[in-house]
């Protein structure tokens, strides 16, 4: 344990923006605690779940994805977005032509049977190739006018997707969506490995898993690097970032096509996962309810990101396997869909009224004042108390979450 | 010919209907820079609740109009006074979230009290009544809309002009700072903006549902207000003519291209994204819209 | 490790670490008993004589209290009657329900959860979202009622279907709309379609482009398909005018319906409208009741089932009885009708596997393959066949064409008596 040194007094304020080389998150023996604690819980559950909480931990982790998705784009680099579910879609139909199989239904679109390590990777690709194209128009746009442009090309998807119905099958969905799987061994039909049987949704965890940390930890490496800095900047102040010497239009093309990578790798597995898609998948509500899952967890935030998503997509499945409204179709009473619905429209209100930083913040908040009530405990003023981090923890590991601290004026739409 | 002049008939009365629902987020910007995404939903609320006391309760057409309109309004204020009070000063983006929590809100209540019945149409008149000229149907819902728009828009106008309040609304929408430092009280022209805001969202909505001849809605109907925002960049963001001609144009271009797109190489649905194709036009050729002002950004 | 090396965190880790283990006990702590004589698959519990089956549809939402409800009403009647007399050899039936929210992506999820407890599922509702699990079905080779009347269903080897699909009730209609057309000495009738963007619209739209080329009278004037969000019609009933289309298909949702029929009437245009059977459920009726007139004189219901309260036939009469016992409150409903008549086909295959002593999903395959005709009682039309693969296994292809009569208890008056047409005979699919 480390003594109190006679180092001068530093201000306990917990609302720092700043935060230069940023000490690894987990360089803190807490942290590291936490994470194997989220180890064994998704291990027991895993193991002894049953199929029915696997599949809803694979659905969260595609949700998860495309969050961090939407999070590079709105949360990190400030510019609204309603689009998302256009890039999901892109990528889900990607994977469906490259990858998918001979039609299940009439009406399927015949797929090209490619293998796996080429359908994923192309999924984003594509999409990221598509938000490219648009993103030069797009971007021009700022506040209210970029959130509405991104809503027209959710509508304007819809439309292409409903039409071009060799590719997507139209009104009528489609269903051969492939499923992964690595040379001879496909997900579709898992021969039992190493002596070990698992479900499919086992498998489809053990490949999702890896995937979600990968992005995860790229997005989390980024956002610390020179590029993340810059789009915070841009999403703080355009003209200060500007006249700082970020260029803002190779800052907001960045995130907006990491942005559709990730959303396009998301609805390809997502399509996978759901075995159908029709154009009626990639809608409004989609990414109406992305947003909020980044907005309850924390914008900005990795850990947010995935915690939304674990709240706004898990949530109702969650509630309904609980039987807390038990249905049928003699006693309907409140659907835990409609019960959820309600919970996060509030919870959005809740959380940008008074911690718009989501739950994370929340955390961080109530880190940091523990701390500070620790200090007071100790004896004396707080002032004039050392802040010796605790069990290796660095001072540095806030993020920054003071959105709510910032006094500028509304802007209006130029 | 007669399609033509029917389908003009019908995009201007539907246009008239999307003027209304402009006019209602035109209003709050201007008095309050806040975007409402949540209009379609107080449009679907106050819909609601004219029907649901026309016909559960089985008051007159005009008393439950009322009683829409009140109810509206109040949510209108409520949440103007309660979530967007404390965000002023807040990024636009957290603004644009908090109402789209609140359309969340709305269209989930709504959905549950409805229950999965259709409500029926509140509009004071049998829908099938009309009268035709040369094989052109002019049925009296749409020259309802017609009419009534026109007479919100001239009442609109004498409030704006020649009342206090509305001299003060318009004070504040042009410089907030000097309105307060005149005396004029922020906080009743905000009440007032949401207020008439979803009064005129109600209006619009019951003509909306009642289309031109359907008996009844469905909690859809909120979503068909998205259309309005190709409306207001259409005629500019902040001018209430803009809102009223945005409206109406998007109502022609929509029932236009939907009569003669006929599933030829412009696909099904082609009329959905009409509007929004013409929105992006104007976005990138004449961001204020037509009768915006132009805003200069010094840096 | 680090972590352990402090005392305090060791104790935190090792608390965490049995609570964890507690709910790894509780969790993996389920499972049915075996034993007994007959043959037990997932979902049977021989201890207790019960047999769980799923049922997976909409509870909640747009589709919940047109169809949803009142069928699954329909499934769960049929089986309180059946295991108030005894239940089946012995075993009760019980209901797993869980909402789907006509939600594909929950359906699949909702399926994971519960397909290890069902033996089978008495219902999934709504085409999109049985077929999401139709792959999901056939890896755990379990039967699936389908309660969709989606043409493209009916070869799937383990969907059980019942009533005649939307495609074939267009060709019906047509068929039906020659006839009276050559009643009223009209030879080439002009014939039109509205239909909604989805696969239902798509369903209609290939059965009425079958008809066109069956019926070679049949003049096709004019097409045109609606969004589910659109509230005006008028663009879609002007070219229906325009086009002077005498006769009329909507294969639409009851608002859509009630909307093309009302905008149409405001405009002056009244041909001979033909209704898919979603489109004209009792809650057209409820949602429309000024329209109540122009519906008498111009509407017709492709659907297919004994007129409630017809108790001439036996299995109505039965239903009625069942009706008055354990859902005393339930008004006239063509989905109820339908619910049930799929449960007796349900029941018909789990007591054939139950008689042979083999309840589980194997079994219940058998049966399904080996089952021949059900009698429905003259609830549908015709008795449900059911051939010994999944090839000649088609779903019933009658119909019957009603029109609206308020002084008829269910306001359905069966005008053309129960048939099938030509198109619908020779249709493949």
């Amino acid at each position: 344990m480390s003594t109190p040194s006679p180092a001068p007094a530093v201000s306990p304020t917990p609302t720092v923006s700043v935060t230069p080389a940023r000490a690894n998150w987990w360089h803190s023996s807490r942290n590291r605690t936490l994470l194997l604690i989220g180890i064994l819980v998704l291990g027991v559950v895993f193991l002894f779940g049953g199929d029915g909480w696997v599949s809803v931990l694979d659905a969260t982790m595609v949700w998860a994805i495309a969050a961090l998705g939407l999070n590079v784009l709105s949360g990190y680099a400030g510019q609204i977005s309603l689009g998302i579910a256009f890039f999901m879609g892109i990528g889900a139909y990607t994977a469906g032509w490259l990858g998918g199989g001979p039609p299940l239904f009439p009406g399927d679109p015949n797929g090209l049977g490619l293998s796996f390590l080429i359908w994923l990777p192309a999924s984003g690709i594509v999409a990221a190739l598509i938000g490219a194209l648009v993103g030069p128009t797009a971007l021009r746009l700022k506040g209210f006018y970029l959130g509405i442009v991104t809503l027209a090309l959710v509508f304007i998807g819809q439309y292409l997707f409903l039409n071009l119905r060799s590719v997507t099958g139209g009104a009528q969905g489609r269903s051969n969506f492939p499923t992964p799987g690595f040379g001879d061994f496909s997900f579709a039909s898992p021969t039992t490995v190493l002596g070990v049987d698992l479900t499919i949704n086992q498998w489809y965890f053990l490949l999702l898993l890896p995937l979600l940390v990968i992005a995860a930890i790229f997005v989390g490496n980024v956002a610390r690097t020179r590029v993340g800095r810059a789009w915070r900047a841009v999403r703080d102040n355009e003209v200060a970032a500007s006249i700082m010497g970020v260029n803002l239009f190779v800052a907001k093309m960045g995130a907006f096509i990491l942005s559709s990578f990730l959303a396009g790798i998301a609805g390809a597995l997502y399509a996978s996962l759901s075995g159908i898609a029709t154009p009626g998948t990639w809608n409004l509500l989609l990414s109406v309810q992305l947003i909020a899952a980044i907005l309850i967890g924390g914008a900005a935030s990795v850990w947010g990101s995935i915690l939304g998503a674990a709240f706004v997509f898990a949530l109702p499945i969650a509630l309904d396997s609980l039987q807390l409204l038990p249905q049928s179709a003699s006693s309907t009473g409140l659907s835990s869909g409609d019960l959820s619905a309600i919970l996060y429209g509030l919870l959005i209100i809740v959380f940008l009224l008074y911690e718009p930083a989501g739950v994370i913040g929340l955390i961080y908040r109530l880190r940091t004042t523990t701390q500070r009530f620790e200090a007071r405990r100790k004896g004396g003023d707080p002032a004039t108390q050392t802040m010796t981090p605790s069990d290796n923890e660095s001072q540095l590991d806030v993020e920054p979450v003071d959105r709510a601290e910032r006094t500028d004026m509304p802007q209006a739409p130029n | 010919m007669t399609t033509f002049i029917q389908l003009v008939f019908s995009g201007l009365a539907l246009g008239c209907d999307y003027a209304l629902i402009a006019l209602g987020f035109t209003i709050i910007f201007k008095a309050s820079e806040v975007i409402n995404f949540a209009q379609g939903e107080f449009l679907l609320v106050g819909t609601f609740v004219v029907s649901v006391a026309m016909f559960t309760w089985r008051l007159g057409f005009f008393p439950a109009l009322v009683i829409g309109i009140g109810v509206t309004s109040l949510i209108g204020v409520l949440f103007e006074r309660v979530v967007l009070r404390r965000m002023i000063g807040r990024p636009p983006f957290n603004i644009i979230m908090v109402t789209i929590g609140l359309d969340v809100l709305l269209l989930t209540g709504v959905i549950i009290l409805v229950g999965g019945r259709n409500p029926s149409s509140p509009v004071p008149f049998d829908t099938l009544s009309g009268f035709s000229i040369g094989g052109v149907e002019f049925g009296a819902n749409a020259i309802a809309s017609i009419v009534v728009t026109a007479l919100v828009c001239l009442g609109l106008y004498i409030f704006l002009r020649y009342t206090r309040y509305g001299l003060a609304m318009r004070a504040t929408a042009i410089d907030q700072e000097a309105a307060r430092a005149m005396g004029i009280k922020i906080s009743t022209v905000y009440a007032l903006a949401w207020g008439i805001s979803g009064a005129i969202a109600t209006i619009g909505g019951i003509f909306l549902a009642a289309g031109a001849g359907n008996p009844s809605f469905d909690v859809t109907l909120g979503q068909s207000a998205l259309v309005a925002f190709p409306a207001i960049i259409l005629g500019g963001l902040d001018s209430i003519p803009g809102a009223v001609v945005g409206g109406i144009a998007i109502g022609l271009i929509y029932v236009l291209t939907q009569g003669y797109e006929s599933g030829g190489f412009l696909g099904a649905n082609f009329h959905l994204i009409a509007p929004y194709l013409v929105m992006i036009l104007v976005l990138m050729i004449r961001p204020h819209g037509l009768f915006g002002t132009r805003k200069v950004e010094r840096v | 490790m680090a972590i352990l090396q402090s005392r305090r965190s060791r104790r935190y880790v090792l608390s965490v670490l049995t609570v964890l283990a507690l709910i790894g006990a509780i969790l993996s702590a389920c499972g049915t008993s075996g034993g007994g004589g007959i043959k037990a698959g997932p979902g049977v519990d021989t201890a207790k004589k019960v047999i769980n089956l799923g049922i997976l549809t909409p509870l909640s939402g747009p589709v919940a209290a047109p169809i949803g409800i009142p069928l699954t009403k329909g499934i769960e009647t049929y089986f309180k009657a059946v295991n108030a007399t005894g239940g089946i050899d012995g075993y009760t039936v019980n209901l797993v329900e869980k909402d789907s929210q006509y939600n594909p992506q929950l359906q699949v999820q909702l399926y994971n959860q519960i397909h290890n407890q069902v033996l089978m599922l008495a219902e999934s509702l709504g085409s999109p979202t049985t077929q999401a699990i139709v792959a999901l079905s056939e890896r755990d080779k379990m039967l699936v009622s389908a309660a969709s009347l989606d043409s493209i269903l009916a070869r799937q080897q383990y969907m059980v279907m019942i009533g005649t699909p939307y495609r074939l009730q267009v060709e019906n209609g047509l068929e039906y709309a020659t006839k009276v057309a050559a009643q009223l000495g009209v030879t080439n009738p002009k014939v039109g379609i509205i239909s909604q963007d989805d696969a239902y619209g798509q369903d209609g739209l290939t059965g009425y482009n079958e008809a066109i080329g069956c019926y070679t009278n049949l003049n096709n004037v004019a097409q045109a398909t609606y969004e589910a969000t659109d509230t005006s019609f008028v663009a879609q009933v002007t070219k229906m005018k325009q086009a002077g289309a005498q006769f009329v298909v909507l294969t639409a949702i009851p608002s859509a319906a009630a909307g093309i029929m009302g905008t149409a009437a405001a405009l002056g245009y009244h041909p001979q409208w033909i209704l898919n059977s979603p489109a004209g459920a009792n809650v057209l009726l409820a949602a429309a009741p000024a329209l109540l007139p122009l519906f008498e004189k111009s509407v017709w219901v492709v659907a297919q089932g004994a007129t409630w309260g017809d108790t001439s036939q036996p299995g109505m009469a039965e239903m009625l009885t069942n009706v008055q016992k354990y859902a005393p409150d339930q008004k006239p409903d063509g989905y109820f009708e339908f619910g049930y008549a799929e449960a007796k086909v349900t029941y018909a295959i789990l007591k054939k596997a139950a008689d042979n002593g083999d309840l589980t999903r194997d079994g219940l395959l058998k049966a399904f393959n080996s089952l021949g005709s059900v009698d429905l009682g003259g609830l549908f039309g015709a008795n449900a066949h059911y051939g010994s693969s999944a090839n000649q296994r088609v779903p019933t292809r009658d119909n019957s064409v009603y029109g609206i009569d308020p002084t008829v208890p269910n306001n359905f008056k069966n005008l053309s008596g129960d048939f099938t047409g030509t198109c619908a005979t020779k249709s493949s699919f």
